[in-house]
Formats: C-alpha cells, structure tokens, sequence
C-alpha cells in the first residue's frame, strides 16, 4: 500500500492519542492517514491506566480486545508521602471497570491496529519533516525511516499525536517549557518484585496474576515537596521511576557517577520501595531518562492543525493521567475536527472549544499535581469550569487524590463549595 | 409545544444514544446530568452536536458550563433564550 496524495485528516504519531484520534474519524466516515515513526510493537513509557481509559476504549470498539489479552488488574493505588500510607481504591468508587497496569508495547499496537480495522490507513517507519499550512489545505512532507522514499500528502487538518517529539509545536514554536515543572525522569526494569495489596501486604510476583496489585506511590522526602517515586507491576516485570527536580540532580550525580547508578541508590534509599525491590534483579540497561519534564504548547489548535496528547502538553502524571489525558484529547480534537470539516465557516468555534476545554484539563492535572497551585488555580475560571463539569464521583476521586499527596489546598481552591 | 418538544427530543437522546447501559429510564426536567455522571467528558460534546444540529444554535465555548448542562430543564432553558435572542 502506498501512501496517499491527498485524504481529509493525517495524524502523526500512532500511540494510544494518535491512534484513538484517527480511529474516531474513520469510524465518522473520513479519510484518515495515519503517519507512525517507528514500527508497533514499540518500547513505551506510562503503564498504570486509571479506569476511565474504558470509555474511549468502548467508543472505538476495541474494549473486547483489550480484556483478552489479560493485562494486570490493578485494585487501587498505595501513596506514601511524608512517612504516612494512604489508600486510593478504586473499589470504593464502585467503578466496575477495572484500573490496568499495562506494557504500552502491546497495549499501543492492539490500539494502532484497531484504527486500520475501523478504517484509517496505516503507515509505519515514516516520519514527517514539516509541514505546510495554507488557507484550505495543509501539506505534510514525510519520508521513510528505512528506505529513501519520501513524498507529501495534502488534507484539510492535521493532527499532531508525535508526543514529546511535538512536530508542530517545535515547527511553529509554539512550546513552552513550564518553569513550574524543573524535573526529570528517570526509571527502569526489575524482574521478580514483591509487591503490595490494597489491605498492605507484601506478595511475590508469582501471584501478580491472582492478586491484584496497587501502584506504589511515594514521596522523596529529602528532595523537598516535589519528587516521586512509581512502582507499577507488570506481567513479567516491574516498572519503577522517579520523578527528580533537576537541581536536587546535579549535585547528587556528582557523587553517583552513572545515571543507572543514581537510579539505583536513590531507589535503595526509599524503605517500602528497596522492600519491594528486596528479591528483585535489576534488568541491566533498562534505565531511561527523560529531561526538560514538563511544558505546554501556546496554542493548542490553529488554522489546519489540532495539537493532542504530549504534543499539546506533558504534566507531571502522579495520578496516573498521562494516557487518559490524550485519549480526551484525541476524542475532543475527533469532535471538532468533525464540526470544522461540517461548517467550513465554523472553524474558530470549535477550535476555541476545543483549546479551552483541553487546556483546562491540563490545568486541572496540574493543580492536582503541584504544590502550592492553589491561588493560580483559584484564579483560573475556566480550570474552574472545567472541575465542575466532572461528576460528583469524580470530584471525589480528584479530592483524595490531592488530600494523599498533602495537597488538598489545590482542590479547595478549584471548587470552594465542595 | 415547543416547550415539551426540546425535552423530549433531548431526553430520548440521552435515553436511545448516550446512556443506553445506564439507568435513565426516569429522565425529568430535573435530573442531574453531569453530576450523575449520565453525561460524562464524553457524551455531554455530543449532546452539544446533536443539540446545535436540532435546534438549530450555536453553544459558545464558555456556555459550556455545568449551570447550562446540568438537567434538561437546563438546557431547554438555554435552548429556548439561544432561539429567542
């Protein structure tokens, strides 16, 4: 198959956003191109999914085959922050759809398949160089990553889903790093864990499949209010990162030598977390690192193109957001994609609907998220409004979650009167 | 009347499309929507499609707000000054 010369909407990037995005315009009856630079199954980051990824999952049609393919239940999250252990089960919340701990590999690829059986047409190995934006039609140039094989294909919009790689927001220079956010990431791979339950009990990875594990929060209390640790059980492994503020980084590396080695004495200096990690081996070379943490675009949407997922923003994901996020995202961009390509003239309307919708999702998961947000959220209607549109179980959900991590002042703050 | 007709051409929606799974069997003026959870992120945007397609009006980006969405009552009265105006 080769790549079309013209199509209605061409989304970069094939993740869970990407993938979601342009299975939702197929499934409307466009003519959707979907541009992956690498080829599934690919390595990624971002494994623990909060219950409501289902929806945009059932609005796909790909729950069924998500649940075959038996991914970790996970029965709430254990956080741990300033020596005292708090509790976020999902049980409480009568969710009947479960929470996941998922290897993204696989995870993505069942979600990039799905969008060619719902119609998209699927290019792996093709990256996109730039991107020309006109009045009526945009021009995307894209070239093989195997071959020399290059060429451009026109459509109406664009949808850039390339995650942190941020095509368009780098092309148009439209991101902004978050002076907020001056961390980094930094995680890697063990086999055989121990892990905890939601009643606090220690098992072995053998039962991971049988008893249900949480995701393992904790704060790194000699870093200050900022840095975290994960440790997310998968099927065969065990996913554990920390998010560091670079400048508790530069000294400390110093003393360290490697990154690896940074990596595993800081996790040898949490209690439950080198616990945990007590019979495990450590998956050499599996430690990664992300730097320049956290950044927003300023400018979500414009004439021709859609920014979603990490291309649109990248907030600290404590709550396990990060995936959820983009699927929002993609699904709102599908919408007013939608509206646009049926009221040409109406353009700017969704595009505003959109922008404000979205960035007071992401300004929602950061008050969440930072300390000391409170007055900057309070001042903020739209994050406001935006708060307020959530149901009352999720209003709830959202308030323990910031009341675990020490940070309830955030949420007061977003809604007074609850 | 018209009145009627914005409530049961929405309500039947929200019934027939939106939540077939849950339970909406009563839907009345007065019904929480949003905080309910009967509309959610994602099916309170196409109710706002099917409503601007139905009654022929444009909800602005900051009308989109749990005042204007929370019942049907409510979006019927939104409707009805969008017509009016």
């Amino acid at each position: 198959m080769t790549i079309p010369e013209t199509c209605d909407v061409v989304v970069i990037g094939g993740g869970p956003g990407g993938s979601l995005a342009a299975t939702y315009l197929a499934q409307s009856g466009y003519h959707v191109v979907l541009l992956e630079k690498q080829k599934h199954p690919r390595y990624a980051v971002g494994e623990s999914l909060i219950p409501d990824f289902w929806k945009y999952c059932d609005e796909a049609g790909v729950s069924e085959q998500i649940m075959a393919e038996n991914f970790i239940v996970k029965a709430g999250g254990i956080v741990e922050w300033d020596g005292a252990s708090k509790l976020l089960s999902f049980e409480e919340w009568e969710d009947k759809r479960s929470a996941l701990h998922v290897e993204r590999d696989r995870f993505d690829e069942i979600l990039f398949k799905n969008a060619g059986v719902k119609g998209a047409k699927l290019f792996e190995n093709t990256s996109v160089d730039r991107i020309d934006f006109a009045q009526e039609e945009q021009t995307v140039f894209y070239r093989s990553t195997k071959t020399d094989d290059s060429g451009a294909i026109r459509c109406r919009y664009v949808v850039d889903a390339s995650g942190q790689n941020a095509v368009i927001g780098r092309h148009l220079e439209l991101r902004k790093m978050d002076s907020d956010f001056r961390f980094m990431s930094i995680w890697g791979y063990f086999q055989n864990s121990d892990y905890l339950t939601t009643t606090g009990e220690i098992h072995p990875a053998a039962d991971v499949a049988t008893v249900a594990p949480t995701t393992y929060i904790t704060n790194l209390p000699e870093l200050g209010d900022w840095g975290w640790a994960w440790h997310i059980m998968l099927r065969k492994q065990t996913s554990v990162g920390l998010i560091v503020p670079i400048e508790a980084t530069k000294q400390i590396r110093q003393e360290s030598g490697s990154w690896q080695e940074f990596f595993l004495n800081q996790c040898a200096c949490l209690p439950m977390l080198d616990r945990l990690l007590t019979p495990a081996t450590f998956v050499p070379d599996s430690v990664r690192l992300v730097r320049n943490y956290s950044y927003r675009s300023s400018q979500i949407a414009g004439p021709g193109y859609f920014l979603i997922g990490d291309a649109a923003g990248f907030i600290d994901p404590i709550f396990s957001i990060g995936v959820v996020l983009s699927m929002y995202s993609a699904y709102m961009a599908a919408w007013a994609i939608d509206g646009c390509l049926q009221e040409r003239e109406q353009e700017s309307h969704y595009q505003e609907i959109y922008s404000s919708q979205v960035e007071g999702r992401l300004d929602l998961a950061k008050a969440l998220a930072l300390p000391g947000y409170d007055q900057i959220a309070a001042d903020n209607q739209q994050t406001q409004m935006i708060a307020k549109l959530a149901s009352d179980q999720s209003q709830k959900l959202m308030q323990s979650a910031s009341l675990v991590t020490a940070r309830p002042h955030n949420f007061d703050a977003l809604l007074p009167t609850k | 009347m018209e009145q009627q007709s914005i409530f049961e051409t929405t309500s039947q929606y929200i019934q027939n499309t939106l939540s077939p799974s849950k339970n909406t069997d009563a839907l009345t003026v007065d019904t929480p929507l949003i905080q309910s959870g009967v509309l959610d992120s994602l099916t309170l945007f196409k109710l706002i499609t099917f409503v601007q397609k139905s009654f022929g009006v444009k909800i602005k980006s900051n009308e989109i707000t749990l005042e204007n969405f929370a019942t049907i009552g409510a979006i019927e009265a939104l409707v009805l000054s969008k017509q009016q105006g």
